[in-house]
């Protein structure tokens, strides 16, 4: 029963990972600047378009990544729950012999994982590309990429609060999109605040541990009306 | 042995209004039971609150003798539930959905799985987003029963399927229902249709169940009575059981329920030119009775009393 949920959750988000990927292997070319002497002239193919990329615009990278991973997170949030709802499904999920925490937990780590792999690939590309000798004119250390992985730390605060979005039972968008403008809101706070291995993680930490006891707590007394 | 389906008081409210209310049900084992209303009546709110899906505000639900709140999810395996629409994943193949839904049950048939899609010409290597409703009903059914289920519940099975397909799922169902002695609880606007297989009917009418006996009963218990008079009229007075009345012209239609030889006497004293009682079908008893004043609705839950 566990492997068919997880089977199904991977295959029903599979559409949206290829898209997640794509997007995410892309952002780094996006950076690519043509004009920069230092680098060698862009010659075509996804590939080369990393070489463009250059340690002063790593922030670029952690701005867009922000954004990009912000709107992947509540994308698949949404699949995860609001579909279930248009398509009626749920009806069909949460009838199989199997309580409702069960299927949630399973959705949720498999969302949470999924989305954390697709939003891991341009730190990833970045690091491998800049701690690759010769690529670029500038020393580089793993912890210069610290600012990226808060930025990915905070992302299952998002896909958490869409997922929430998607299950309440709200009569007005204003109320139902609460959670989502409230984590977004957060991630922005997060995204500035200083000595964040201090002040930032624990945040995170509390803030994910309390959607999650929300969630749980929703998806046992929401109606599926 | 204890009845399929119990409700005690059951009560649920939407926005301060009482979508059904204190409704307190008896289905015995081994029938089939069609649960009727209008729109809104709040038929497919209590079939949520038996499956689980609503959780009602007051009132208690039991079923195949196991209080449903405290039922754990692994019981569910006896009960199968068709939900309206027959929801399914669109991008799993037929196979698919099947192999996900066995992977929850204990005990799965699939000699009867298979002989259900062979009987309805579905393969299994077919979309279910490319199926047709009647085809998803029938992947919805076969999914249903395989678990060899002791009940039911179906909520508008044959909703959107056109004559043809209703007709071919009807008579699959029946003839499974006679193999096996199962209970069933349906819901449906085709009233042709739980004429056909419900041996007894419930109708809810805003929220409480106003009806609930054997189907023969509801009928033989509900006459149109055409009054033929000289001049207009006269108003029908306090007739008992009295559901509606019209007037057209020179005639009066009354629509009557326990009709009885204390009507015939009261209408024999307005002087009429003639009468005529007219037996109804399943439909048109339906219709005359909930077309009724709703709130002064005469109500029946007993045994069949002849008229």
């Amino acid at each position: 029963m566990l492997s068919a949920l997880i089977r199904k959750e991977l295959f029903q988000c599979s559409g949206f990972c290829s898209v997640a990927l794509i997007a995410c292997a892309a952002l780094p070319s996006w950076l690519y600047d043509p004009y920069q002497p230092d680098f060698p002239p862009f010659t075509g193919g996804f590939t080369l378009s990393f070489v463009g990329l250059y340690a002063e615009q790593f922030d670029a990278l952690v701005a867009n990544f922000s954004l990009v991973g912000g709107v992947l997170a509540i994308v698949m949030g949404l699949i995860q729950s609001a579909w279930e709802s248009v398509t009626g499904t749920w009806h069909f999920l949460l009838y199989r012999p199997a309580s409702r925490q069960k299927i949630l937990a399973i959705k949720l780590v498999t969302g949470t994982c999924l989305l954390l792999i697709c939003t891991a690939i341009p730190g990833l590309a970045y690091g491998i590309w800049a701690s690759t000798p010769g690529t670029h004119n500038s020393p580089f250390g793993w912890d210069m990429t610290l600012g990226f992985w808060q930025q990915w730390l905070t992302i299952p605060i998002l896909y958490l609060a869409a997922f929430q979005t998607g299950l309440l039972d709200a009569r007005w968008y204003g109320t139902r999109l609460l959670p989502v403008v409230a984590a977004g809101a957060l991630c922005v706070l997060l995204a500035i605040v200083p000595h964040w291995w201090f002040i930032g993680l624990p945040i995170t930490c509390v803030t994910v541990t309390v959607q999650t006891l929300t969630l749980f707590h929703s998806m046992q007394v929401r109606d599926f009306a | 042995m204890t009845d399929a389906i119990v409700t005690r008081q059951l009560t649920k409210c939407y926005n301060g209004h009482r979508v059904v209310n204190g409704l307190s049900l008896s289905i015995p084992r081994g029938s089939v039971y069609g649960l009727l209303g209008r729109n809104g009546a709040g038929k497919s709110t209590t079939i949520k609150m038996l499956t689980g899906m609503v959780h009602p505000d007051f009132g208690q639900i039991e079923l195949l003798g196991e209080e449903i709140s405290t039922m754990a999810p692994e019981r569910r395996e006896r009960i199968a539930y068709i939900a309206e629409n027959h929801p399914l994943y669109r991008w799993m193949t037929v196979k698919g959905a099947i192999r996900f839904a066995r992977s929850f049950y204990r005990h799965w048939n699939q000699i009867l799985v298979d002989q259900i899609l062979d009987h309805f010409e579905i393969s299994g290597r077919r979309w279910i987003g490319r199926m047709s409703n009647g085809q998803r009903a029938q992947v919805s059914l076969a999914i249903a029963l395989a678990p060899d289920p002791e009940l039911l519940i179906l909520d508008d099975p044959t909703l959107g399927l056109d004559t043809v397909v209703r007709r071919d799922f009807l008579e699959s169902m029946i003839q499974i229902i006679h193999r096996t002695g199962r209970t069933i609880l349906m819901t449906s606007h085709i009233l042709n249709d739980v004429d056909r297989v419900a041996d007894r009917i419930g109708i809810m009418v805003n929220g409480v169940l106003r009806v609930d006996c054997p189907t023969e009963h509801f009928k033989d218990s509900i006459r149109r009575i055409i009054i033929d008079f000289d001049q207009t009229p006269p108003a029908p007075g306090s007739i008992p059981g009295l559901v509606s009345s019209r007037t057209i012209r020179n005639q009066l239609e009354l629509i009557i329920v326990g009709y009885g030889e204390e009507h015939r006497k009261a209408i024999e004293s307005l002087s009429p030119r003639s009468m005529e009682v007219i037996e109804l079908n399943l439909e048109d008893a339906f219709i005359e009775y909930t077309r009724g004043p709703r709130r002064s609705l005469p109500s029946f839950n007993t045994e069949p009393v002849h008229a």
